[in-house]
This record gives C-alpha cells, sequence and structure tokens, in this order.
C-alpha cells in the first residue's frame, strides 16, 4: 500500500476537520457541567438527567417519532407504486410530464413546499396538527422514495416477472411474491431515506405544524433563539449518536450479506 | 415409383395427424403478424400445430422465434390475425389462465428461491395447492429426472450455466401442462447430457401426451426429438414438413442450406423430360441429369442441390450405368472426423464439392490423398432440384 503524501494527509485532515469539529465540540459540551455554553466548567451528565425530565421535549420526541414513522411508510407505498408506473408503464399520455412532476420537488425549495401546503390546509380548512405535518411529510418524501425504487426496477428483469404469470401466478400474486422481494432493499433503503428526511425537516414542518403539534427540530430552533442551552446539546449528542449507530448498522449489514454471497457462490463451485 | 408407394403407407400407420384433414390442430395461427413499432417480427404466419406434436423451430438469429413463443404464452398479442387453443380464440386470456408453461430462453429463475422453491413455485398455484405431500413428491420427482437431488437447497446463483438451465427445465416441466413452450432448453449441456435429456423429453412426452414446442439452435437436436420441423426467416416460415422430408427435400436453397451440409450447384436446367432435366453448371463439363420438379415447366434457373453423403468418390471412373454423373476433380482436403471422412474436391470448372464417406473399407478410403485426382459421381436421384 502507498503511503500518503504529506500533502494527501493535510487535505484528509483539513476536510475531516471542517466536517466533524462542530458536532465535537457539541458533543464535549453536551457533558459540560456549567450552564453556560462556552465556558467549560468540569464533566457532568446532568444536562442529559434534565432532559429525560423535560416533559415538552420528549412530547416533541414523541411526535417527531410517530410522524417519521407514518409518513416514511406511506411514502414508501405511493413512492414505489409511483415508480412502477414510471418504469413499467411504457409510453402513454403525458408520461414525460408525469415522471418531471414526481421528480420536481426534490428539487424544490422547501419554503415553497411549505407554503404551498400551508395555504392548501387553510383553503380545505383543514386544522394544523400532527395530521398536516405527516400528510407535509409524505408529499416531500415521497418522490425521493419512488427515485430509489424506480432506479432498481429498472434492472429488474421483466421476465421473472412473466415467469411467475407463466406459472399461474395473477398480476397481484407475481408483484407480491416475485417482484417485492427482490427490490425489498430498495423500498427498504427508500423507507429509510424518507425517515430520516422527516426526522429532522424543520422547514416544512414549521409551516404545517399548529401550536400543539411541535416537533423537535422546531423545539431545538425556537429553543436556541432563546439562547443555547446545555440540555439541546445533550440532545443533539444523542440524536447524533441514534443516527450514526443506523448508519454503520446497515453499513454494516449490507457488508455481511456481500460477504456471504461470494461465500456461498465460492462454495458452490468449489464442490 | 414402387418405392414412393411403400414409403407413404408407412406414413400413414405412424403419427401424421398433419395428413389427415379430419385433424382438429391443436394450436392454429391464422395470418398472425407481429410488428414492433415499423419492425415486423412475424409476417402473415399461418401454422397448425396438432395435439402431442413435437414441434421444433429452426431458424437464424432474430428471426423471430421467441416471439412466436411469446405470443403462445401470452406476453406480446399479435397485431394482427388470431391464435386459437383447441379451437378458442386466445385474444384477451392472460398467461396465468393458458394451459400453456414456457421454458424461458434466459431462464428466468427467481434468485430469492432455492431451486426446490423455484420448482415448486408453479404448483403452490395449482390444483394441488393444498396437497403439500403431493408438491413435495412432485418436485423430488422433477430434481431426479434432472439430476438436480444435490442442489435443491442451492439458490440459482450458486449452481452452474447448465444446473440453471436444468431447473429451468424442471420447473417449467413440474405443472405437466397441455403445452409446452421450450426456448432453447438444451443449450447449456454437454453433449451426453443434451442427448440424455433429449431422450427424456421424448420420453415424457409419450407418457404425458403434452405438446411439445421447442426452439433450437442444434439441427441434430431438431431432427432427433421432432415429429415436424418449420424452419424461419425473417418472421417467415420457409418450410414446415417432417426431419426426414426437411433433410432430404428441402423447398428451397436456404432450407437446403440452413440443414447440414449441402453441395449447390447454380445453373441453367433444359426442359424436364420423362421428369428428368438435365443442369449445365459450368463451361466444358457435361450436364447433370437429374429430376425435375413437378412444377417445372420449360428452361430455367435452378440450384442444384445434393448432400455430401450422396456423392460418390473414387480413383477411377466408375463404371456402374445407375450412376449418371460423374466428374473429374482434385482433393484439395480430407477433414477425417473418425467414423467418416470429408473430401473437398475441387472439379475442372473451379466448382468445390464436399464428398462424405463412410469410413467403413479402412485401406480403399486411405488410398485417397490430397491433390489426387478422383472422380465424383452421384445417381439422377441423388439430389434435389430447386427453382428458388
Ligand atoms: N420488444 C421488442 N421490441 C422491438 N423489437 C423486438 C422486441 N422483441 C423482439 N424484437 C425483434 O424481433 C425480432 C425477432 O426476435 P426474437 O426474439 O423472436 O428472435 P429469435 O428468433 O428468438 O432469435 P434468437 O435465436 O437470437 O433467440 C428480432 O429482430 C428482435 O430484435
Ligand atoms: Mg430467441
Amino acid at each position: 500500500m502507498r503511503r500518503l503524501s504529506w500533502f494527501n494527509l493535510t487535505s484528509l485532515t483539513l476536510g475531516l476537520a471542517f466536517l466533524y469539529l462542530p458536532m465535537v465540540i457539541l458533543v464535549i459540551y453536551s457533558f459540560n457541567g456549567g450552564k453556560l455554553v462556552t465556558v467549560w466548567a468540569g464533566f457532568s451528565t446532568k444536562w442529559y438527567g434534565a432532559l429525560f425530565h423535560d416533559k415538552a421535549f420528549l412530547k416533541a420526541a414523541w411526535i417527531t417519532l410517530k410522524v417519521a414513522v407514518i409518513s416514511s411508510t406511506v411514502a414508501t407505498l405511493l413512492g414505489t407504486m409511483a415508480a412502477l408506473v414510471l418504469v413499467r408503464a411504457g409510453r402513454f399520455f403525458g408520461r414525460t410530464l408525469f415522471s418531471g412532476m414526481i421528480y420536481a420537488p426534490l428539487v424544490m425549495p422547501d419554503v415553497i413546499t411549505g407554503l404551498a401546503l400551508l395555504l392548501l390546509f387553510i383553503a380545505i380548512g383543514l386544522d394544523r396538527g400532527v395530521f398536516t405535518i405527516i400528510l407535509a411529510h409524505i408529499t416531500f418524501s415521497m418522490c425521493f422514495v419512488s427515485v430509489v425504487v424506480a432506479s432498481r426496477l429498472q434492472s429488474f428483469d421483466r421476465s421473472l416477472e412473466e415467469a411467475a404469470l407463466d406459472l399461474g401466478c395473477t398480476p397481484l400474486d407475481a408483484f407480491r411474491s416475485v417482484t417485492l422481494p427482490i427490490i425489498a432493499p430498495a423500498v427498504i433503503s427508500g423507507w429509510l431515506l424518507a425517515f430520516t428526511l422527516s426526522l429532522d425537516d424543520l422547514v416544512i414542518s414549521s409551516f404545517t405544524s399548529g401550536p400543539s403539534s411541535t416537533t423537535l427540530p422546531i423545539k431545538i430552533f425556537s429553543a436556541v433563539r432563546l439562547g443555547v442551552n446545555p440540555e439541546i446539546n445533550a440532545l443533539s449528542t444523542i440524536m447524533i449518536a441514534i443516527v450514526s449507530t443506523g448508519v454503520i448498522t446497515a453499513s454494516l449489514l449490507s457488508k455481511r450479506s456481500i460477504a456471504r454471497r461470494a461465500r456461498e457462490e465460492q462454495e458452490a463451485f468449489a464442490s | 415409383m414402387p418405392e414412393n408407394t411403400q414409403e407413404n403407407t408407412r406414413e400413414n400407420t405412424v403419427f401424421a395427424p398433419w395428413d389427415d384433414p379430419e385433424a382438429a390442430p391443436l394450436i392454429e395461427f391464422r395470418n398472425v403478424t407481429k410488428r414492433f413499432g415499423t419492425f415486423t417480427a412475424i409476417d402473415d404466419l399461418t401454422l397448425d400445430i396438432y395435439a402431442r406434436e413435437f414441434f421444433a423451430l429452426l431458424g437464424p438469429s432474430g428471426c423471430g422465434k421467441t416471439t412466436i413463443m411469446r405470443m403462445l404464452a401470452g406476453f406480446e398479442d399479435p397485431s394482427e390475425g388470431e391464435i386459437r387453443l383447441g379451437g378458442a380464440d386466445l385474444a384477451g386470456v392472460p398467461p396465468n389462465r393458458r394451459p400453456v408453461n414456457m421454458m424461458f430462453q434466459s431462464y428466468a429463475l427467481f434468485p430469492h428461491l432455492s431451486v426446490w422453491d423455484n420448482i415448486a413455485f408453479g404448483l403452490r398455484r395449482s390444483d394441488m395447492a393444498r396437497d403439500k405431500a403431493r408438491i413435495a413428491a412432485r418436485v423430488e420427482e422433477m430434481l431426479k429426472l434432472t439430476r438436480l437431488e444435490k442442489f435443491a437447497r442451492r439458490k440459482p446463483h450458486q449452481i452452474s450455466g447448465g444446473q440453471r438451465q436444468r431447473v429451468a427445465l424442471a420447473r417449467s416441466l413440474a405443472k405437466a401442462p397441455r403445452l409446452l413452450l421450450l426456448d432453447e432448453p438444451l443449450g447449456a449441456l454437454d453433449k451426453k447430457l443434451r442427448q440424455e435429456t433429449q431422450f427424456e423429453l421424448m420420453d415424457i412426452q409419450e407418457r404425458t401426451g403434452t405438446t411439445f414446442v421447442i426452439v433450437t439452435h442444434d439441427q441434430e437436436e431438431a431432427m432427433t426429438v421432432a415429429s415436424r420441423v418449420a424452419v424461419m426467416d425473417h418472421g417467415k416460415i420457409v418450410q414446415v414438413d417432417t426431419p426426414a422430408s426437411i433433410y432430404e427435400a428441402p423447398n428451397s436453397v436456404y432450407v437446403a442450406d440452413f440443414i447440414g451440409e449441402i453441395n449447390i450447384f447454380k445453373g441453367r436446367a433444359s426442359a424436364p423430360k420423362d421428369g428428368f432435366c438435365e443442369i449445365g453448371f459450368a463451361e466444358g463439363l457435361a450436364p447433370i441429369r437429374a429430376r425435375a420438379p413437378e412444377d417445372m415447366q420449360g428452361e430455367a434457373e435452378v440450384s442444384f442441390a445434393i448432400r455430401p453423403e450422396k456423392v460418390e468418390i473414387s480413383p477411377e471412373r466408375p463404371q456402374a450405368r445407375e450412376r449418371a454423373n460423374a466428374y473429374p476433380g482434385k482433393v484439395i482436403d480430407i477433414a477425417y472426423l473418425g467414423n467418416i471422412s470429408t473430401y473437398h474436391v475441387a472439379l475442372a470448372g473451379g466448382q468445390k464439392v464436399k464428398v462424405q464417406a463412410a469410413n467403413t473399407r479402412r485401406i480403399q478410403r486411405r488410398s485417397i490423398t490430397w491433390d489426387q485426382q478422383v472422380w465424383i459421381s452421384f445417381t439422377d436421384t441423388a439430389g434435389v432440384v430447386l427453382t428458388r
């Protein structure tokens, strides 16, 4: 293996520092004993304790989780269906328009999406609350799911489905017992993507939330405006821990399944 | 022609529903055309296939063989015309409602299921769905047939190409459908296994009475297994006939050239006299005397086609009177294939002729060597005169 030159080493260090220094500082200060965020006053975990006794934070966390699970699940359902139509339906009138419309929200500024949804909810007289946040999250995360699933479907061998039909499946049964198991990894990553997007969305949530339905990002943001408090640092550290555990687990899992597959193939041809 | 009548009576006692005007075909293609955009893949196809037939589709790559299969299985609809199965129009009948199973050219094995589950897939969706024991018995039977017992628990990506092909075959056979479509079922198998599987297929066909339509690139395979062979070219069927007739009496240069090896002499035929004509094919050489086709009237540009094994090679001019055609030539190449040898002989006019001879009399055959002056000869009924 080639050794890193001093130039590469510097670039790497600078890059990593740029990415992770803010987070490292945040994590360190979450263990600060003092009330002031910028002055170190000894190690302590008291802010974590305080966090778990703060009813408002716990409620916000619960709402966030609920919104994320429901919206990502529904978005996965709708997004997968949209992807199927996009990839499968061949040429139909307005296909280009439809696919453009599916992908447009990807690049739409959150402010505009949020505003548009707000206007819609007011127009149809829907009271803002958890339900409207869920609707809004489904709207913007659905297209991410459909992009992920569509790219998997593109390389899916149609003849597998035909074989299933040929062997007596109804189209629905063929989808359930052949297509879905094969594209499942893409559907799951779509779900995870939608879930994380929903978890940390601030802009659209603030447009569509009501007084009793504050999500965690909104809560943090409004708390910070009154001055950063160490409890926020503790909360953020927990979130960082959860997210990185998730990411690392997912990548380990996929690495293991690739390795297992390679090993199985070797065994198969060795015997 | 006493020989011919004898041939006919023998034919009538064997399986030949296509000669019986009373017999109702199982599959009828009626003026079927299939277009992909502006490209015509199948061009005005009319064809009958009878129950219990082993029907082989033969033709170069891209001529439309798979397209015919896909229309039968229900994955493509004809652009024009209709396809009937057992007298009923198939239009609008979805694939899962057709008593037809297909083995895909690409195998289309389910990657997430084991070999066992792949084979059981169709059975679980048939009338034996509730009977686990029967499904298991049937799967085991199929595994045994295709010699896959050892691989039952493997996934498709854990077995070799030939094994995959056998799984695909087993999966399509499992449901014992009325019509079985096999798209190049044996291409990836070695010769021995392929021959065994061929006989196995014929055996299955005899036992179950299933009708087979099989696509193959291997004409020997078509000859071995098929009751009839259809030779295709660019979406059209050029000839449909029994393997023997296709081989002995091709209706065109295309078919003659496609099936087996053949020598073609292009020339001008004289008007037929007593059923024979004379074909001048080279300056300074005697014309070929051959039986004229029945529809030939007057002179015509023709091709005379003769199989290499019907040409005799000898060091001296043959004396026998029935060998109506004899030409001197020089041996330019010999391919020794063990049981037979192929000689390439150049005639005086430059025409090259392939001659095949069985190596029965070892010493005599060996006496012909490279660059030797030899005589080739054939009778006046050994070849066919083709007008197209
Ligand atoms: N879905 C399609 N769209 C456009 N053209 C097609 C389609 N399917 C087949 N074709 C064309 O129709 C022709 C016949 O195809 P087909 O698959 O039937 O050939 P084949 O005889 O099975 O060839 P091979 O021996 O290589 O399998 C080909 O020229 C092919 O390019
Ligand atoms: Mg094909």
